[in-house]
């Protein structure tokens, strides 16, 4: 069976500019989330919150669009140069500086729910006229062509599970043989558009989001921005990397139970967490530690909580949350998460749930970060329209 | 060499919607029709009537596929997968719901609206009326040919406990600018296929991915699109 290698990992959050010092970060216990309406804060300024359930966001510090984009020489611009320019591509701009060059055979698969949806309010009325960024079908286009790959990539949307499918469809892609090499961009900003849905639905916190903890009240939404590349043994070798963790297992589940909740069983969770260990070939009893979706929702963390106790050692399994830290990145999410598992496992040290205090979990959730003997670490997402997905990250070794 | 078997089809388009031997011809062609619940559900639905228009004729689509493969909706749960290719997504219903933010002055925008700006969020609604507990994901691409769909499918059907999938294209009638396929922009509907893994007599078919060319073939003949596929299997019946 071909092995899938996490070769690559880089991460741009409001915790910080790389995994390392967003592990740093949460086992200091700093928070990244800012009150929007304060607008002493430097680089934080976006829009006026004060329509909304919450001002509090997790953003990325001086994120604006970047008005003239620097196309690769000999890439071909086709639509951008001429296109106004979303926010979402300054961000995969940072993303695309700190990943550094990238083998153009790579296959490209971004994970983004609304893309450039920032620049909807000036062309709603007139539909006519849409820029080819405000299409979420733009963005693997945008990064490839910046990053000089040969083919354009495609985009997956599966609502806040999209780069936790992202990296399992990469890795099956290496699993089957179709790639060599897949790189997984994965991002999503804070617009007005998005922070007005979630208010609508009364899903978002009024103060910092509290994952698991029984004061909980919903979600502080965020932004963010993964990379994370992905190869099989041959391409590792060839391009003298050194792997920094391995994919070994993946799936993915549909509730079909509700649109915009959770079933209260937690079945899509499980189907998906049993797929990804039978992929993986081990018993759950392998996996000590756990990154939970963990939003903040009353309905999403119970569910989570139901099933790790009923597929795990209650009086074993640990879990975190890192939502109450940097928010909730919507379709990054995963990705994000992910990457940190790499360093997690690399430290074998959990963070502790930034928000936490008490609440029916038991030991499973902590505010503080425990060690764990070994890997390997599970990451689970679940979103909108009942997906789930978990994902089994594991040492090289 | 990758092989599956076609077992049914749906579509909604223009000019008509409907499975083989089960076509409805639209009365207006100049739009995508605005579909009633009565024509498609055979048991209650609420949340039918409340969807916007690019998951409703994603959500028809699927429903004529999976009637034509002989699959009816049931609260019995199904180990069946959804995939979705679009180029559009759905940015009718993001205007849409822009709308409903502009008149409220940003204050009271639809959540019902809102919930369907995610645009997989018409497989969502597939997999709880027909009671789909497969993995569903939308793949948003300029490349339009359905190739990519087809191979995530192929791929899938490969995997432990996946025997059937439903996927196909969903896309809104909207404009834009297409860089990639230069004025072949796909055709606004949705056109669905139930995917099996192989069996003795398929209704449409085998469906083969040569993988080390991209190329696929329908019985031995190859097509450059799922669109060319569908009118394929139309001709052939």
């Amino acid at each position: 069976m071909t092995k899938v290698y996490i070769t690559q990992a880089a991460t741009i959050t409001p915790l910080g500019n790389d995994p390392d010092t967003l592990y740093k970060k949460l086992i200091q216990k700093e928070s990244g989330l800012t009150d929007m309406s304060d607008l002493s804060l430097p680089g934080t300024a976006r829009f006026n919150p004060d329509s909304y359930a919450s001002p509090w966001a997790g953003l990325i510090p001086n994120l604006i669009p970047n008005l003239t984009p620097n196309l690769i020489p000999n890439g071909e611009p086709k639509n951008f140069p001429h296109d106004p320019v979303p926010l979402i591509f300054s961000l995969a701009d940072q993303l695309i500086r700190k990943l550094g060059p990238i083998d153009p055979d790579t296959c490209l698969i971004t994970a983004s729910t609304k893309g450039g949806i920032d620049l909807l309010p000036e062309f709603a009325k007139n539909p006519d006229l849409l820029p080819r960024g405000l299409a979420v079908s733009s963005l693997p286009g945008y990064i490839s062509q910046k990053l000089g790959l040969r083919r354009p990539g495609f985009n997956i949307s599966a609502a806040c599970a999209s780069s936790t499918i992202a990296l399992a469809k990469g890795a099956a892609m290496i699993q089957n043989g179709r790639e060599e090499a897949v790189l997984i961009c994965a991002m999503d900003v804070i617009t007005k558009f998005v922070f007005s849905g979630f208010s609508a639905l009364g899903a978002m916190s009024p103060t910092q989001a509290a994952p698991f903890d029984k004061k909980r009240k919903g979600i502080t939404l965020g932004e963010g921005a993964a990379g994370i590349l992905l190869t099989n043994e041959k391409k590792l070798k060839s391009i003298k990397k050194t792997a920094l963790a391995r994919i070994s297992g993946w799936g993915a589940a549909n509730d079909a139970s509700h649109l915009t909740a959770p079933a209260r069983n937690g079945a899509g969770l499980k189907l998906a967490i049993t797929k990804a260990c039978q992929k993986a070939k081990i018993s759950f009893q392998d996996i000590q530690a756990v990154n939970t979706h963990g939003t903040g929702t009353l309905y999403n963390d119970e569910m989570e909580l139901n099933v790790l106790k009923d597929l795990f050692n209650p009086d074993t399994i640990m879990a975190n949350s890192i939502k109450g830290a940097i928010g909730h990145t919507l379709g990054a999410a995963g990705a994000i998460e992910a990457a940190l598992c790499t360093k997690l496992l690399e430290k074998k040290i959990l963070p502790g749930t930034l928000g936490f205090a008490q609440g029916a979990a038991g030991q499973i959730i902590s505010s503080h970060a425990r060690p764990f003997a070994k890997g390997p670490i599970m990451t689970t997402n679940s979103g909108f329209g009942g997906i789930n997905a978990a994902l089994i990250i594991q040492e090289v070794a | 060499m990758k092989i599956a078997a076609i077992s049914g089809m749906g579509w909604v388009s223009k000019a008509s919607r409907g499975y083989p031997g089960h076509v409805l011809h639209s009365n207006d062609p100049s739009c995508l029709p605005r579909i009633p619940g009565k024509e498609i559900l055979n048991r209650p639905y609420k949340a039918f009537g409340r969807m916007d228009n690019f998951s409703r004729i994603g959500f028809t689509a699927i429903t004529f596929a999976l009637a034509d493969a002989g699959i009816t909706p049931s609260e019995q749960k199904k180990n069946i997968a959804t995939i979705a290719s679009s180029f559009t997504g759905c940015l009718e219903t993001d205007i849409h719901y822009q709308d409903s933010l502009s008149r409220g002055k940003g204050i009271l925008p639809s959540p019902t609206i809102f919930a369907h700006t995610l645009p997989s969020c018409f497989l969502g609604e597939a997999s709880i009326y027909h009671g789909l507990t497969g993995e569903s994901f939308m793949i948003e691409e300029e490349l339009t040919d359905g190739h990519r769909v087809l191979s995530m499918a192929m791929d899938l059907l490969e995997e432990d406990g996946c025997d059937t999938l439903v996927c196909g294209l969903c896309n809104s009638d909207i404009k834009l600018p297409d860089p990639i396929m230069e004025g072949k922009s796909p055709e606004p509907g949705a056109l669905f296929l139930v995917l099996e893994k192989q069996r003795s007599k398929p209704r449409y078919g085998i469906l083969t991915e040569d993988t080390s060319q991209d190329i696929f073939s329908h019985e031995g003949k190859k097509f450059i699109s799922l669109t060319d596929l569908a009118k394929n299997i139309l001709a052939s019946k």
